[in-house]
């Protein structure tokens, strides 16, 4: 059956053009207003110190315009984009993930300068990842240079670029759940309440906070801008502001906590050979079902994210709620290159619908598209932890993919009795037994086997 | 005095409607566009200072690295 072109709910913020998405494509509608721009691209995307930041873009023909069946096709252009594996946003990213994503966009800014052309705006929602590498999506953010102009973006990009990042790096603040509350980033006079004297001393900060900050309180109305009159901003101090900032965010380190999972991988609770079970276990699985895309859930830094990937997986996304272990997941992932993308997520709270409608930034229950879910030693961490009745776990879980590997974990392990220490037990249909029957409530249990002396036991499952 | 005002309020709505049409689904934040128009420059002069700077730094770092790298080869 012929699918109908849908219309993207985040894509209103232009004009002058939309996304929308038909039979697994993505394409962006330009309507005459847009014209000069979209001409404007398809001259950048032929030059290539440029195209290689930018998403796969082709114009399409008029055999393809047609099954679009748009109302006034001879009115629009429209490019096709490559398509992103999986949507993610910047209040998910880690910091080194983030601190990429500002180094792309600035370097891409510099180089669209040199050839005469800038962008409109520095949003951060504008790049997203192909696993490790960042790539800017929004195109239509793209115009032509017009000697003197100012970077009207300049607020922008220090709220969803810089100010996280500084959070993060000078107070060791976790910008992540602020972000996502805030929609459009960290707000720059918020965050220079929080700096100290010292920081000021930096140039970068003392620019693009201390001082913007003040203008922004001072000079609150678009008349106002009459100062502006007669006032250029020339193209070398232009450049220069971008560079400091790329040699600035280049210089960002994240300011370190001690973390509860950053050390998992290293100092779990398994032995040696009840490790070779756990990894033969699922190893085995995934050569058998080789899937197109695994969803790990409490993925730590990708340990077993990384096995799935050595047995035949094609990509993998991780989400966990320590930033510490998802960043060292995405470095590791950068490193070696893997199909794997870690993000942050609290699965108590995950990300929802937010933005214009509810619809602008998608939820993590509508962004699902994964083949096979892997939940080891993490249904304890809502069932216990987290007081989440087990039934409502094991619902939850198997509802993400068709199938997949869940991990027990046993009350008499020492991770449960450290969580039950202060609280007490009080679950006392914790067990084995109705985990399995509540398994094989939901879904049909095709394998399991007991992997360690306390009675860990992994169970694959299918609906 | 009658022209120079009308002159003064012309430019300004002119200014506005410039900005306003181009720049049309984002608030640029008037702020960072003065802070832009009065000190820009101040950024380049600030490149320049930093690329001295960080090569001072650097060759003090580089000098520090260059201790901790042997202290550890004496310690294996």
């Amino acid at each position: 059956m012929m699918k109908k072109l849908t219309i993207d709910d985040g894509s209103f913020r232009d004009p002058d053009a939309r996304v929308a998405y038909l039979n697994d494509s993505v394409y962006r509608i330009v309507y005459p207003n847009g014209f000069r721009k979209f001409e404007l691209i398809k001259k950048v995307l032929q030059i290539k110190s440029i195209a290689e930041y930018l998403i796969d873009t082709v114009e399409i023909d008029k055999e393809e315009l047609r099954l679009l069946e748009l109302e006034n096709d001879e009115n629009v252009k429209v490019f096709k984009h490559k398509k992103i594996d999986y949507i993610s946003y910047p209040y998910e990213w880690s910091f080194h993930r983030l601190k990429d994503a500002a180094l792309h966009h600035l370097n891409l800014h510099i180089n669209l300068l040199k050839n005469d052309a800038t962008l409109i705006d520095a949003y951060s929602y504008n790049i997203q990842f192909n696993n490790y590498s960042p790539i800017f999506i929004d195109l239509m953010s793209i115009k032509e240079y017009s000697e003197g102009e100012f970077w009207t973006g300049h607020k922008q990009f220090c709220e969803s670029f810089l100010n996280p990042l500084v959070l993060k790096s000078k107070l060791g603040i976790n910008y992540n759940n602020w972000f996502k509350g805030n929609l459009e980033g960290i707000d720059t006079g918020e965050l220079s309440k929080l700096l100290k004297f010292r920081h000021m001393f930096s140039w970068n900060i003392f620019y693009n906070i201390f001082l913007l900050n003040y203008f922004e309180k001072k000079y609150k109305k678009s008349g106002d801008l009459k100062i502006t009159k007669n006032k250029k901003l020339k193209k070398n101090y232009y450049l220069s502001i971008l560079t400091n900032l790329v040699n600035f965010i280049q210089s960002l380190k994240p300011k370190k906590e001690a973390s509860v999972w950053g050390e998992y991988s290293r100092d779990n609770t398994y032995n040696e050979e009840e490790r070779k079970n756990k990894y033969d276990f699922i190893s085995n699985y995934f050569n058998k079902i080789k899937s197109n895309k695994v969803l790990d859930l409490g993925c730590n830094n990708g340990e077993y994210s990384k096995l799935a990937l050595n047995s035949g997986c094609k990509s993998v996304i991780g989400l966990d709620y320590d930033l510490n272990a998802i960043d060292e997941a995405y470095l590791i992932s950068k490193k070696e290159k893997l199909n794997f993308l870690p993000l942050y997520f609290d699965v108590s709270n995950p990300s929802s619908n937010i933005g214009w409608y509810q619809k602008e930034r998608k939820g993590f229950m509508e962004r699902l598209n994964f083949d096979s879910v892997m939940a080891l030693a993490f249904e304890h961490h809502l069932a216990i932890a987290k007081n989440i009745p087990l039934e409502d776990v094991v619902k939850w879980i198997t509802s993400l993919a068709p199938k997949g590997i869940i991990e027990f974990v046993p009350k008499n392990d020492s991770t449960i009795q450290s969580m039950i220490k202060l609280k007490g037990d009080i679950f006392p249909n914790y067990n084995l037994e109705n985990f399995k029957k509540l398994l094989s409530n939901t879904a049909r249990i095709t394998s399991e086997k007991t992997v360690s002396k306390s009675g860990r036991t992994l169970f694959s499952f299918e609906k | 005095m009658k022209k120079t005002l009308i002159y003064l309020i012309f430019n300004t709505i002119a200014i506005f409607l410039i900005v306003t049409n181009a720049y049309a689904y984002l608030d640029p934040g008037t702020g960072s566009f003065i802070l832009q128009a009065i000190i820009g420059f101040l950024a380049a002069l600030s490149a320049g200072f930093l690329y001295y700077w960080t090569k001072v730094k650097n060759f003090f770092l580089k000098l520090f690295k260059k201790n901790n790298n042997d202290e550890k080869t004496d310690n294996r």
